[in-house]
């Protein structure tokens, strides 16, 4: 498995986290947020994603603690083996669940906007292959794509949202923390926010393939720093935008801001199927590393050589999981279970077990 | 080496399959797509009353706008059957719904209504009235296809006349009346809104949408003037001077001239280009009353006198101070205006819910009466920039 | 050839330890195995037999035998393939000097043990000359133009390197021409190609290594590269390679080509093809490593990566501001080759809502009542412009560009004007070819060509959903390519910001302080800089540097 050896620099795991962590939740992520927290939702994302800084910090020490294992490996050694199964069973599942999501939001975007009419299976099922050919690959190949899709998606992004500024009025972004327009005891939309900041599994995975692993802390916080700034920032621009109400009101609200750019003089009429066009790669790359992870984990897991045997044996349960997310509304409650497991994932195994690390590694030395 | 040699043959294997599975998939079908030939553009819709005495109240006339492409073409001028007949049709129907309105015209057309590049809506005012302007623009918002930026109008007359009106130089209506209403147009007296934009103002709380105003005066069509929409629905109309003040209310970068008196010589006027508009608007406090306050900072030059000019340099300050005071005197009539309505086009509501929460919790729930008693103060000060070219007679 | 498994050169770095810590290590070099066959024997005649039994039966194999006016006079042969070798050679050099040296009373004349060496020694006059004792080698040598000397009791032959024969003239290559540059190429003659080099290179670290290639075909086969400079795990990886391939003959660089590329099922060369001589250096020069086959104009360089297929030599000659423009412009005439016409399929059918209200109304105008949708007629259009361009490459020079006026202008004006395609149409189609030519390489200009038809399909069948999966699959493809451990799309991914200065934009020469990385040159830094960085270089031109320019005199 380790055959490419140390490969990944410390740049390319940054952006891996940013791939895994930028997918479909930016384009939902100002609605939900504005749900809850009204006006200042943009200053909650921020807020949010300064706590998953925090985490990062601790998913990257530990990550370091273990350089030449994934999480996979050392975990039942921590836990305990009974334990360690478990955790391992949960976190592959929280990395496998985000795919049927990933797959159902795709197909969303495709038939709302670049095929209309088009049969699930087309666009699923394409998709799905492309995100099974891809996770296939290397770990060295799977970061150079990322890498290219990422940066397009991000770019093309950040272009709309400059161009939007035209729009853009400050006054929509004020309350702060008004309290009639809070409303949180919308728990599954809150769930649904910290969905799109889940990205930290990456580092634990790919930290035997990072040329210098003392880097990787780094790299992690940065990557969730930028994930923090660019959700803020797309936040601020549709709130500032749409202001609050019609935030809410809009399923695709990123999409919505693409259609509102005024942009006469170009070849293409409309810049929103461009923003969906360069989204696709930015969901793709979601995909593409979760089911890496997936394969990688799994391979380890039940000491298969090749990960690339249990990939495409994942490929119909993964089809017949996200044709069963029929709407929207299927899917978005889906996705508060994932993103629940993400949160005991995040804010109680990884600190729980950086300690224990702690702990033993003391009781060791 | 072995190793890899066998995964690398195992992967080939799942390429082939996965690039053959793909061939089956592309070659089953295709759906949906359609040429551009099957597909109608429609570039402009209309509603109107139904034009039977006995309609239902909630029935409207739709009418789409589609251009012909052949005499549109590269090669129309020749080919397309020149001279006198419309390089486009009108179809037109009734219904309780848009869609089912859509539907029922398919009915009449070969070719797939589409709506990706509908640039114009126009809204028969007491349709507007009735039915209200948020219920026909329903299922627009809903559309993918359509664009935000798509220009929306309250018309003052029928609606679907204006469609089958030739315009005189752009080649549909659509386009001329797209270009009236965008700011190439140039006109102070015409408010500059479009589809998004109405989206936002009407879904927020604290502020209301305003349409422009279009009406119909035997062959031609004009600007000026806008319709005041409240709770989605037509309430009334702003006339020329109050749109234009409205305009420099909401900071829409407008230029234009007034009249005003000398204040050298009684009797006669000076016109004068305003420009450089800009109007702040903030909450302050006075004796215990939060007031609404916009202050207006402006540019003029004057630009045409009638008979006698006096000595430039006299009377500038008194210049600046009638300017001032006219510009003031018309913001105010705008307010007063929109006061009457009980529709806060000015989006004072907006700024207490920013500013004032705790005051506007008090006030939402009956803000258009609390709007209507709220002060609002306007300070305006215009500067004359002094850009002549001439200074004498 | 299955998949390499070669996945990238060493760094410098760790090649140098290993260096340190070995010592002269290079002995290993020099252990070639003797070549199979019979060897040479001291009898004239039984060799003689032999070799006419191998290469007698040909009649262009002379066999001149005389004798040599020793002492006692001992009889020889000359053997040589009449038309590989130059007559003055033999005739003055060899026969002449042989048959008439003085000295036959010289000591060393009388003594007749190692006459061959001797006569090498103190006879002839040719520049190049080698003793040889196998007869497999020396009748590869003779049917290369050299001629070998059998002399009566020796068991060594002396193979006197005669070569001359008809060759063309070093002329302007064709396929890449060039407004500014040299107007050299390569031609058919490997010694000839390899001088070139050497003109244009007075480094002693030159190495023109040569091997033979092809059991039947036998063919000189010279690696290129800077000792000092390029990786030797690369050089090392190239040779092992070469030296791996088992084929009945070596036609052209095309039969090495798919032999040693890493994925030779891809649909993307890995290796660059040319017959520019300035190119073969400026690679050479940035650490890479040719590969020269005799009889052929094409020479090999490797490693490359995708970008660098779009370079062309000329790139360098203007000045840095044009060349950002060139390189811009061929970026897009790239993107137009391969995505516009299924661009244009999608909008067309799926997103229409796409194009602006004008321009779609002009093409539906344009397409009312043409007879096929729009995807056969783009298909159509395609292949025609295909078939013209197979047409007039075959086609001698004047008929070639009768045949682009017969096509372009006939063809597609009277199908436009009968109505059977639209004018659109034929823009987009002239466009995508027009910018297809702009590819410097042949080679992905084809791969090019080869991808917009499936492009084409899935554009109709899955419109802009379909050619962004279709263009991740490519991406994933192309990142899984190596040429000789050179990721296929550096420096861009993975991101390199020191080779970044010969991308899309382009630096001054003198900010260019360091060959690119991704070659993982020995000698990272190019001769004559004083920056040590290149931001530092660019900010310091020459002519601002202390003690250089102009107040040098």
């Amino acid at each position: 498995m380790k055959s490419t050896g140390r490969s990944l620099s410390a740049r390319q795991v940054t952006l891996m986290i940013l791939g895994y962590g930028i997918g479909g939740g930016i384009l939902t992520l100002p609605s939900s947020a504005a749900a809850i927290f009204g006006a200042s939702g943009w200053l909650a994302v921020f807020l949010i994603g300064l706590i998953y800084v925090g985490i990062a910090w601790v998913a990257g020490r530990l990550a370091e603690k273990f350089p030449e294992e994934t999480i996979i490996e050392y975990s039942p050694r921590l836990l305990g083996k009974v334990i360690g199964l478990l955790f391992n069973l949960a976190f592959i599942a929280h990395l496998f669940l985000v795919l049927p999501v990933n797959i159902r939001i795709l197909q969303e975007l495709a038939n709302i906007s670049l095929l209309p009419g088009a049969p699930t299976w087309f666009v699923s099922g394409t998709y799905l292959l492309a995100l099974a050919y891809g996770a296939s690959r290397e770990v060295d190949q799977i970061a150079q794509v990322n890498e290219l899709l990422i940066e397009i998606a991000i770019f093309v992004g950040l272009f709309v949202a400059l161009a939007a500024l035209q729009h853009f009025e400050p006054i929509h972004l004020l309350p702060v923390f008004s309290k009639d327009q809070l409303h949180l005891d919308q728990l599954e939309q809150l769930l649904g926010l910290t969905f799109a900041f889940g990205s930290l599994p990456v580092v634990n995975m790919v930290i035997p393939y990072i040329r210098n692993p003392h880097q990787t802390t780094e790299a992690t916080v940065k990557a969730s720093f930028f994930i923090a700034l660019i959700y803020t920032f797309f936040t601020v621009i549709t709130m500032g935008v749409f202001g609050y109400k019609e935030a809410i009101d809009l399923s695709w609200v990123a999409l919505e801001l693409a259609k509102s750019v005024n942009f006469r003089a170009v070849i293409l009429q409309r810049l929103d199927l461009v923003l969906i066009v360069s989204w696709i790669s930015a969901l793709y790359t979601t995909g593409l590393i979760s089911f890496f992870l997936v394969g990688l984990a799994l391979a380890q897991l039940v000491r298969v050589r090749n990960k690339a045997y249990i990939i495409w044996a994942l490929v119909p349960f993964t089809y017949y999981l996200s044709a069963s997310l029929k709407n929207y509304f299927i899917w978005t409650k889906w996705s508060v279970y994932v993103a629940l497991l993400a949160l005991v994932m995040n804010f109680f195994f990884y600190p729980l077990l950086y300690l224990l690390s702690l702990w033993k590694g003391k009781r060791h030395g | 080496m072995v190793r890899l040699v066998q995964t690398s043959s195992w992967r080939k294997k799942g390429l082939f399959g996965s690039l053959l599975l793909a061939l089956v998939l592309t070659t089953a079908g295709c759906w949906q797509g359609r040429e551009l030939n099957a597909r109608a553009f429609v570039t402009a819709v209309a509603f109107d009353r139904p034009t039977a005495e006995d309609a239902d109240p909630d029935e409207f006339l739709l009418s789409v706008q589609i251009p012909i492409p052949v005499k549109m073409g590269a090669e129309g001028g020749e080919g397309g059957g020149g001279g006198g007949e419309h390089p486009f049709v009108v179809f037109g129907t009734t219904a309780k719904m848009v869609r089912i309105g859509i539907r029922q015209l398919q009915r009449q057309i070969d070719r797939e209504l589409f709506f990706g590049h509908t640039q114009l809506i126009l809204i028969n005012a007491e349709v507007a009235k009735t039915i209200g302007v948020d219920r026909l623009l329903d299922y627009f918002k809903r559309d993918f296809r359509v664009q935000r930026m798509a220009k929306i109008a309250i018309i003052d007359g029928v609606a679907r006349e204006i469609l089958n009106l030739q315009p005189p130089i752009s080649q549909t209506p659509s386009a001329y009346l797209e270009n009236l209403l965008s700011p190439q147009s140039g006109s102070a007296l015409n408010y500059i809104t479009d589809f998004g934009r109405f989206l936002v103002e009407h879904s927020e709380d604290g502020t209301e949408p305003v349409l422009p105003r279009l009406s119909m005066d035997g062959k031609t069509v004009q600007t000026g003037g806008a319709a005041v929409i409240k709770g989605g629905k037509f309430t009334g109309w702003l006339n020329n001077f109050e749109t234009r003040s409205l305009n420099i209310l909401l900071n829409q970068k407008i230029s234009s001239n007034y009249v005003v008196t000398c204040p050298l010589h009684p009797g006669e006027s000076i016109v004068v280009g305003v420009d450089g508009l800009s109007a702040r608007h903030r909450l302050k406090e006075s004796h215990g009353r939060t007031v609404y306050q916009i202050s207006v900072r402006g540019k003029f030059e004057t630009v045409e006198f009638s008979e006698r000019h006096g000595p430039m340099d006299v009377f500038q300050d008194e210049l600046e101070k009638v300017v001032s005071a006219t510009v003031k005197a018309e913001l105010e009539q705008t307010i007063r205006r929109a006061q009457e309505l009980g529709a806060d086009i000015l989006g004072v509501g907006r700024h207490l819910q920013a500013f004032r929460p705790e005051l506007w919790r008090r006030m939402k729930d009956d803000w258009g009466r609390e709007f209507a008693a709220f002060p609002i103060e306007v300070e305006v000060r215009m500067e004359w920039a002094m850009t002549v070219r001439r200074f004498g007679g | 050839m299955t998949k390499r498994n070669f996945r990238r050169p060493r760094p410098v770095a760790e090649f140098q330890k290993e260096k340190a810590s070995k010592g002269q290590g290079q002995a290993g070099k020099g252990n070639e195995q003797a070549p199979e066959g019979p060897a040479l024997t001291s009898d004239l005649t039984a060799n003689l037999a032999y070799l006419q039994g191998r290469i007698g039966p040909s009649n262009d194999v002379i066999f001149r035998k005389f004798v040599l006016p020793f002492p006692t006079p001992v009889e020889a042969v000359l053997i040589f393939v009449d038309g590989l070798v130059s007559g003055t050679t033999i005739n003055e050099y060899i026969l002449e000097a042989l048959t008439t040296f003085d000295g036959k009373e010289a000591d060393w004349a009388k003594d007749r043990r190692n006459l061959a060496e001797k006569i090498k020694d103190h006879v002839l006059t040719i520049n190049e000359v080698s003793l040889e004792s196998s007869l497999t080698l020396i009748i590869t040598a003779i049917l290369s133009g050299e001629t070998a000397l059998l002399i009566d009791g020796d068991d060594r032959a002396l193979i006197c390197n005669t070569r001359g024969w008809e060759r063309r003239g070093i002329e302007e290559p064709a396929t890449e021409a060039a407004v500014r540059g040299s107007r050299v190429g390569f031609n058919e003659v490997l010694r000839t190609n390899t001088a070139q080099v050497r003109r244009w290179i007075r480094d002693p670290d030159l190495r023109v290594k040569t091997m033979k290639i092809g059991v039947r075909s036998q063919t000189d086969v010279a690696l290129v590269y800077l000792e000092s400079v390029a990786n030797p795990d690369v050089v090392a990886e190239v040779e092992k390679r070469l030296k791996k391939i088992e084929i009945d003959g070596v036609v052209e660089s095309a039969y090495l080509q798919e032999y040693i590329e890493d994925r030779p099922y891809s649909i993307f060369p890995t290796v660059q093809t040319t017959e520019r001589v300035d190119r073969v250096v400026g690679a050479v020069l940035e650490g890479k490593v040719a590969v020269l086959v005799d009889n052929t104009p094409f020479a090999l360089i490797m490693p490359v990566t995708f970008w660098q297929l779009y370079y062309s030599a000329e790139d360098y000659y203007h000045r840095w501001p044009l060349t950002i423009l060139i390189r811009l412009i061929r970026f897009i005439a790239f993107f137009f080759s391969l995505y516009l016409p299924a661009i244009f399929i999608a909008l067309a059918v799926h997103n229409p809502e796409l194009i602006p209200f004008n321009l779609a109304i002009k093409i539906a105008g344009t397409r009312e009542g043409t007879p096929f949708p729009v995807f056969l007629e783009t298909l159509f259009m395609e292949l025609a412009i295909e078939i013209l361009r197979e047409a007039s490459i075959r086609l001698p020079g004047p008929f070639g560009q009768t045949i682009g006026i017969v096509g372009g202008f006939i063809l597609g004006d009277t199908a436009v004007r009968a109505g059977l395609i639209s004018p659109i149409m034929t823009i987009v189609v002239a466009l995508t070819a027009i910018s297809s030519f702009t590819a410097p390489s042949f080679g992905v200009a084809i791969t090019m060509r080869i991808l917009r038809f499936p492009l084409m399909l899935i554009a109709e069948v899955g419109g802009l959903y379909g050619l962004s999966i279709a263009t991740i699959f490519l991406l994933i493809n192309m990142a899984g390519i190596r040429s000789f451990g050179v990721p296929f799309l550096s420096p861009l991914v993975p991101l390199n910001l020191s080779d970044l200065k010969d991308f899309l934009f382009v630096a001054p020469r003198w900010a260019m302080i360091e060959r690119p990385l991704v070659n993982k040159p020995l000698d990272v830094k190019r001769e004559g800089s004083k920056a040590n960085h290149w931001w530092e270089a660019l900010f310091l031109p020459p002519e601002r540097r202390k003690g250089r320019g102009r107040n040098g005199k």
